[in-house]
């Protein structure tokens, strides 16, 4: 979660807004985030565990969300749904290279890259 | 799980920087992630 903090200027320079999101309440964020510090993103508290639910991540024994990330184009399409195990954290790099091949609009072979040319 | 291509879900939650709609980011590209709990280390 500060790792998309840090790499937010990133994002921004696909004009794209992150937004993190778990079933946990608001006064929870707020303490977790005395903790770790500022987030300049907002934290959504899906306390209801409506929104989780609807993305379909939402682990309903538990309680808890699967590490779901997405990828929603300005006309509210999805364009990148990926789900990870409780245990293993994401690779922001593979997110923002996706977000760079998805604004890019082209075909992006196999290992793309920015920089890389497209077909 | 959604699948690409579908529809984003219309939500209206709380969040950290106050209420924040699907509406609201009409026109830009969202990156939404999920995480299981506060106060997790990964």
């Amino acid at each position: 979660m500060p790792e998309f903090n840090r790499r937010l200027d990133d994002f921004e320079k696909f004009g794209a807004k992150v937004i993190g999101a778990n079933p946990d309440s608001l006064y929870t964020h707020k303490a977790w985030l005395e903790k770790i510090g500022q987030i300049d993103y907002p934290l959504i508290a899906d306390y209801t565990k409506a929104l989780s639910r609807s993305f379909g991540i939402l682990d309903e024994e538990s309680g808890v969300a699967y590490r779901g990330t997405f990828i929603i184009d300005p006309n509210q399409r999805i364009r990148y749904a990926s789900e990870n195990d409780l245990l293993v954290g994401r690779n922001i790099n593979e997110i923002l290279r996706v977000l760079a091949a998805l604004t890019k609009g082209k075909p992006c072979p196999v290992n793309w890259e920015a920089g890389k040319s497209t077909l | 799980m959604i699948k690409v291509g579908m529809k984003a879900p219309d939500f209206t939650v709380e969040s950290t920087l106050g209420k924040v709609s699907m509406s609201d980011y009409r026109d830009k590209w969202i990156v939404l992630f999920f995480y299981p709990l506060d106060f997790t280390p990964i």
